[in-house]
């Protein structure tokens, strides 16, 4: 059995190939000003990695993300909480809190112990709190995404970011700057400002081991580390890309819709 | 009545009320200013049945700016009042009348009520209207309101009540013909228990109608300065006969298969025509109650004295208005409501709409959360801005409201 999913996120593409139990994702796609084709890209990565010739080869595929429904070749779509919760379920049973952070949003999702969604909370249009944020901050400290990850850890002496306003914090940051705080000691009071907004929100669904990280945000270790010292419990890292979560769900979701289309057509085919 | 009939009534029914709203709007802001007649402005419409008796024209400010937020150039406006310096997160349709105000787009009225109302957009609205100096000879009544719900408070906003009253019989020379308040209150009586039919008549499985008419009867039936019409109650009887039939037919909303049934608790945001149509459609999920869409109940207004007259109006504006009971309640106030509505409705789920001008009420609307949940209630905050799209567009909203179904198990 050979399906697929394909998360369509607001600035990056994912896909994600499961043929029998076996997961293959294909690289994270920079979303183009047209999601069919980033979706395309991210499909055909995804392919290439599984070692298969055509899409046609692939009997089912969910659309999820933000761009779901601009998933041209997807069977039917499902949204991104219930394909996070899904696919950080599959790669970790033990999973219960999943906090994704992606470009836009933020997501706190709470699973049962048989992997149902059962409560999530999302922040609503303002930017903090998510990778745009970061993007931001990376641009006014000229260090890139990855800066802003990697020196969390040679900071002594953290700085407090007051605004959680993207715009205000930009300012806030560009005065730090000024005043010729350390580099490492901005950062790790940037990640520790997203940090706190995000904790808000996964106190709403509430903290229950195990918790997991996903999206683009969880490979900031910075920020994993802040939100471990907020949430007083350790981020269990995934066994599978957390940033293609997502589309790893859409994947085990089209598993078992094509199960059960496949039982229903057996079902009418003994009836005749 | 065949099928054909019925939609007929229906779309009979639709054409007068548009017409019936145009006229009242009309009426109330724009036909008057021209002809040079008195006209009144308000940010407490808590008494349409004394403007009427009086024969009084007014426009209640905070509708007008609702209504105006549907215009092409309402963006613009709401803009311009940033400008002004208005708080990014000051309700938008306030807003948008703030900016009107002081930009001189509304014409000076002849007097003005306003009040402290537990709407912080409105209240500002009101300093405004009486700080601002165009209109600083316009005769001006403040109306306090008590927040807590006793009879004693009641009494005591319907003497405020008749006050105000008394302040536009002496502007206008006249006085209120208490026999035309008495037979304007018992039709006003006769068309709030028909909106409670309607509503009844919507718990049908399927809903036998869609969420539009709730809310054209509320916009001709509690709005404007024609309340108490029989014109009215004859339209209100026709739409709930004719949903009645639909009930008695089993019939369902024309074109939809109902699968959903939720409530969208607050006002319905802009983009609410062709989110609820989407959501219907694509969903089969079919919004029963907003507070335009609120059939009550109300409380019947006793006309045996003046006094009883006042009070009644006070408790319902206090007691029975949507938004305003709920903002100068507690927790309780709301939790009540969605509870007995979730249940009397017999809806699947509650999306509690959380505007971003009603920001002070954050808190509070998480603990509502809570407990609804703990009643075993769906429920989801979904903050917007009712009044400006930019801010969370409908497509937006749609998708939170399908994240939630989704996982609410309604959406297999």
């Amino acid at each position: 059995m050979i399906v697929g999913g394909c998360d369509l996120g607001s600035t990056t593409g994912k896909a994600a190939i499961m043929i029998d139990d076996k997961i293959y994702c294909g690289d994270i796609i920079p979303a183009t000003t047209k999601p069919a084709l980033t979706a395309t890209m991210a499909m055909d990565s995804a392919l290439k990695k599984a070692g298969l010739k055509s899409i046609d080869e692939i009997e089912y595929i969910i659309g999820t993300g933000y761009g779901r429904q601009k998933v041209p070749f997807a069977s039917e779509d499902i949204s991104e909480i219930s394909c996070h919760g899904k696919g950080a379920y599959w790669a970790l049973q033990s999973v219960r809190t999943i906090i994704d952070i992606g470009g836009q949003d933020c997501k706190a999702i709470a699973i049962s112990d048989k992997g149902v969604v059962t409560q999530f909370e999302m922040n609503e249009r303002c930017a903090a709190g998510t990778g745009r944020f970061f993007q931001v901050m990376a641009k006014v400290l000229t260090c890139g995404l990855e800066g802003i990850g990697s020196v969390s850890n040679i900071s002594d002496n953290p700085v407090s970011i007051s605004n959680q306003c993207s715009v205000f914090a930009e300012s806030e940051v560009i005065t730090l700057i000024n005043d010729e705080k350390s580099i490492p000691d901005i950062i790790t009071g940037i990640n520790q400002s997203v940090a706190k907004r995000v904790v808000s929100l996964v106190r709403r669904v509430g903290i229950h081991d195990d918790v997991t990280l996903t999206g683009g945000c969880s490979k900031n270790l910075g920020l994993k580390k802040a939100l471990e010292n907020l949430l007083g419990t350790t981020i269990k890292p995934l066994p599978v890309d957390p940033q293609s979560i997502g589309a790893i769900g859409a994947a085990v979701f089209a598993k078992e819709k094509l199960l059960a289309k496949r039982a229903k057509e057996l079902e009418v085919s003994s009836k005749e | 009545m065949d099928t054909d009939n019925n939609k007929n009534i229906f779309d009979q029914l639709n054409k007068e009320c548009n017409e019936y709203s145009k006229a009242i709007f009309l009426e109330s802001c724009v036909e008057v200013a021209k002809n040079g007649e008195q006209f009144g402005l308000t940010t407490e419409d808590c008494f349409p049945e004394v403007h009427c008796a009086l024969g009084l024209p007014y426009y209640s400010i905070a509708v007008f700016g609702g209504v105006m937020s549907q215009m092409p150039q309402a963006f613009d406006l709401i803009d311009k009042s940033k400008e002004m310096g208005v708080g990014s997160m000051t309700c938008s349709g306030p807003k948008l009348a703030m900016y009107m105000v002081e930009s001189g787009m509304i014409p000076k009225p002849n007097m003005i009520i306003t009040g402290n109302q537990p709407c912080d957009a409105i209240s500002a609205l009101g300093d405004l209207v009486n700080s601002y100096k165009p209109w600083a000879d316009v005769p001006k009544f403040y109306m306090s309101a008590p927040h807590d719900k006793s009879e004693e408070s009641y009494v005591f906003y319907g003497k405020q009540m008749r006050a105000a009253a008394a302040f536009l019989e002496d502007i206008l020379g006249r006085k209120l013909d208490m026999n035309k308040l008495k037979q304007i209150s018992e039709e006003a009586n006769k068309q709030c228990q028909l909106m409670l039919e309607l509503q009844v008549l919507k718990s049908a499985v399927p809903t036998p109608i869609d969420w539009t008419w709730g809310r054209s009867a509320t916009r001709i039936a509690r709005w404007g300065s024609r309340v108490g019409s029989p014109v009215v109650t004859e339209w209100l009887e026709r739409l709930v006969a004719a949903t009645e039939q639909r009930v008695k037919e089993k019939k369902g909303i024309d074109g939809i298969t109902e699968k959903i049934r939720f409530m969208w608790y607050d006002m319905v945001p802009t983009s609410s025509e062709k989110l609820f149509s989407r959501l219907a459609n694509e969903l089969g999920a079919v919004e029963l109650m907003d507070y335009y869409n609120w059939g009550g109940p109300w409380t019947p207004i006793d006309t045996s004295s003046e006094e009883a007259m006042f009070t009644s109006f006070a408790k319902r504006y206090l007691k029975d208005t949507p938004m305003v009971k709920h903002a100068m309640g507690t927790v309780q106030s709301f939790t009540d409501d969605i509870t007995r509505l979730y249940k009397e409705l017999k809806c699947d789920a509650v999306v509690l709409g959380l505007n971003i001008g009603h920001k002070e009420q954050n808190a509070m609307y998480r603990v509502i959360e809570d407990i609804c949940r703990e009643r075993g209630i769906p429920i989801q905050m979904i903050g917007c801005d009712l009044w400006d799209e930019r801010y969370m567009t409908g497509d937006q909203i749609f998708d939170k409201i399908q994240m939630f179904f989704e996982v609410s198990g309604l959406i297999k």
